[in-house]
């Protein structure tokens, strides 16, 4: 699964292993590249798209995806950009990179039992971490918090530190990297530190299947926040979202959601949607010009419309009106 | 190079010749000759000047047709021979440049916005001008009065023309598409396709399916096509914008041969485009001011752009002695040819 929170990952495309100085080259590199109908051209954005474009307007089965590397022909896996590569080939091509085995697990998940005040000030903390290091921790654990009953780990606040290293995936990656805290009989690879704060709060977390791209921070779906929409992604071979498999206690039922439904920010924490700000890069910045008047046509364009402006905005009168009213330009009739 | 932006425009556009002795103020419009390399362009130093450029690129200056007020419009005869040029004045004047014999042709009630050459009925030569004065009038060269006069109903913005086809954009945002072979009445009359104002037009009928593309104020870009079974296939697209910044799209120009055509606006880019396939060619760095007008060479392997300020943020942003400059661009084929159908790009 695409986990976007390797910021010296450049954005690399699975079909072909090339790299990318942008991830917008490489959604395009994508479109054009492997997922164009071989017969009229026509450009889409994933895999599955083209199958059922192929299917639907030619009456074609498209069965590989054009200009792939042998063994990555598959229509099956629904790539877009970054998004829903096979985390075991993006783990090696992320050793392959970045030259070693070195494993950089951010921190991800804050499974303990939390009372709404531990967690405001785990907030605090988490914020100056985010101030410290803008990229060093986005991913907090889905959902409510669970009671730390299941969990043989220390009840609160385990948590894996910020940026660093210090847990060993297992094996080849049958489950996403969230895997290691499902209540599992074993023990924690990674070590607690009770002194340190959790590097997200529950609420918010993105789950590690959910952020596209750059919008690691909050959780893509539901959220209307700018950025370029992605395409559904039908559930494909691509392993579930780990967090089924949590055991759902609410100890907390203020701070508990539903899986489906965890995205809601709560109001009972203020905080979360600054620091939503502060580790979403690529959410717009609050609209500023009061000169920007939202014209009807824009309104109906995409996404991040809202504060676009016309330089130029007087529909009734053209410049070159204005201009020949300078008195520079007057005509004198005599 | 030395001028107020010469490093930005030397910069971006090294390889592009600037024309010698430029005027003195915005350049309101372009125009090659048909027939051969010559280029006139009209300037609101009240002067609308006409240069010969050579094949190495070099050009020299050759007349002027002096107004009394900013010139605003300029098209050249479609035999090659005569200059038309309208301005604040309210005077359309032609030079005749094989004799040298300057003469004013048309005549209205209030500054002449546009002004084009098509052929009439009969193969007879018309200077059509549409102004400000919310009329176009049709002149036949020879009388004094126009042979036709038709009712805008609101101020000619803007005007094109390609074969029989005539586009007239007026402040109303109708367009007004008249069949030359039937000059008093118009063919179609139509509320432009944009919301926003009209602010340049470019017919087509090189291909198959002729129309006319318009651009208006709010960077945007309307492919209208005039047969009834062709009307469904118009559509529009969104160019010159720079980030939040909608930009006017000043002028558009279509290839002679390849029917591709050109947009810039007032964010100093120019864009290549393709409406076939529905791709943009060529996307040109931003000059770093606006460009006013563009236009082909009649054979299209020349690309000439003005630029200068076009008022789109009033008096406050004027800067008189800023840069004007007429730049002349050798056309690679390879950024105007169309491209397949079908690989469109996301845009």
């Amino acid at each position: 699964m695409g986990k976007k929170k390797r910021k010296e990952l450049k954005p690399w495309c699975w079909y072909c292993d090339r790299e990318f100085e942008d991830e917008k080259v490489l959604f395009d590199h994508q479109r054009i590249k492997h997922f164009k109908c071989t017969e009229c051209g026509k450009k889409l954005n994933t895999a599955g798209g083209m199958v059922v474009h192929m299917d639907q307007v030619h009456k074609m089965k498209c069965m590989t995806v054009s200009n792939a590397l042998p063994g990555r022909e598959s229509t099956d896996i629904e790539i877009f950009g970054m998004e829903g590569v096979p985390e075991a080939d993006l783990q090696a091509h992320y050793d392959k990179v970045s030259g070693g085995g070195q494993r950089n697990k951010r921190a991800k998940i804050d499974v303990s039992a939390l009372t709404p005040d531990q967690i405001k000030q785990q907030m605090e903390a988490f914020k100056q971490q985010q101030q410290m290091a803008p990229y060093g921790a986005p991913a907090p654990a889905p959902y409510g918090a669970p009671p730390a009953g299941p969990f043989p780990g220390p009840a609160p606040g385990y948590h894996v530190q910020a940026g660093g290293p210090p847990y060993g995936m297992p094996g080849p990656y049958g489950m996403p990297p969230p895997a290691p805290y499902m209540p599992p009989g074993g023990g924690y690879p990674y070590s607690p530190r009770p002194g340190m704060p959790p590097a997200g709060i529950p609420q918010y977390g993105a789950p590690p299947f959910g952020a596209p791209g750059p919008h690691w921070g909050p959780p893509r779906p539901p959220m209307p926040v700018g950025g370029t929409p992605l395409p559904p992604r039908p559930a494909g071979p691509t392993p579930p979202p780990p967090m089924h498999p949590m055991p759902p206690p609410p100890t907390q039922p203020a701070y508990s959601e539903p899986p489906a439904g965890a995205v809601s920010y709560s109001d009972a924490i203020p905080a979360v949607p600054e620091v939503a700000a502060v580790t979403g890069p690529t959410i717009p910045p609050p609209v500023s010009g009061p000169e920007s008047p939202v014209t009807p046509s824009m309104s109906t364009s995409k996404a991040g419309s809202a504060s676009i402006y016309m330089v130029y905005s007087d529909n009734d009168v053209s410049v070159e009106e204005k201009r020949a009213l300078n008195p520079k330009y007057a005509f004198s009739e005599n | 190079m030395s001028f107020g932006l010469g490093s930005t425009v030397a910069a971006t556009q090294n390889k592009d010749v600037e024309l010698p002795q430029p005027p003195s103020d915005s350049v309101s419009e372009l125009s090659f000759s048909p027939k051969a390399n010559y280029i006139a362009a009209s300037a609101w130093d009240n002067q609308t000047r006409i240069w010969e450029i050579g094949p190495n690129g070099q050009s020299i200056p050759k007349a002027a047709i002096q107004h009394e007020a900013p010139a605003l419009c300029v098209d050249w005869s479609l035999d090659g021979t005569k200059v038309l040029s309208g301005g604040c004045d309210k005077a359309g004047r032609m030079l005749d440049v094989t004799t040298g014999q300057q003469a004013q042709v048309a005549v209205h009630d209030a500054p002449i916005r546009s002004c084009r050459f098509v052929e009439g009925p009969g193969n007879a030569q018309l200077a059509v001008t549409g102004s400000w004065d919310k009329t176009v009038r049709f002149w036949d060269l020879r009388q004094q009065n126009p042979v036709h006069v038709y009712q805008l109903g609101e101020r000619c913005y803007v005007m094109d023309s390609s074969g029989p086809l005539l586009v007239i954009g007026s402040a109303d945002r109708k367009l007004h598409v008249f069949d030359m072979n039937n000059p008093s009445t118009p063919f179609r009359v139509i509320d432009s396709p944009l919301k926003f104002q009209t602010r340049s037009i470019g017919c087509f009928t090189v291909s198959s399916s002729p129309g006319f593309c318009v651009g208006s104020i709010e960077g945007r870009c309307q492919i209208q096509y005039i047969e009834e079974k062709q009307l469904s296939s118009s559509f529009s697209f969104k160019c010159h914008r720079v980030d939040k910044e909608v930009y006017s799209l000043n002028a558009i120009s279509f290839h002679p041969t390849f029917g591709t055509f050109s947009t810039a606006g007032s964010d100093g880019t120019i864009n290549f485009w393709d409406k076939e396939s529905k791709q943009r060619l060529k996307a040109f760095p931003s000059v770093g001011f606006p460009i006013t007008s563009t236009a082909f060479n009649a054979d299209g392997s020349i690309f000439a752009y003005s630029i200068g300020y076009d008022w789109h943020k009033g008096y406050q942003e004027h800067r008189p002695g800023s840069k004007v400059a007429i730049m002349l661009q050798s056309v690679n084929p390879n950024d105007i040819k169309p491209k397949p159908a079908g690989i469109k790009t996301k845009r």
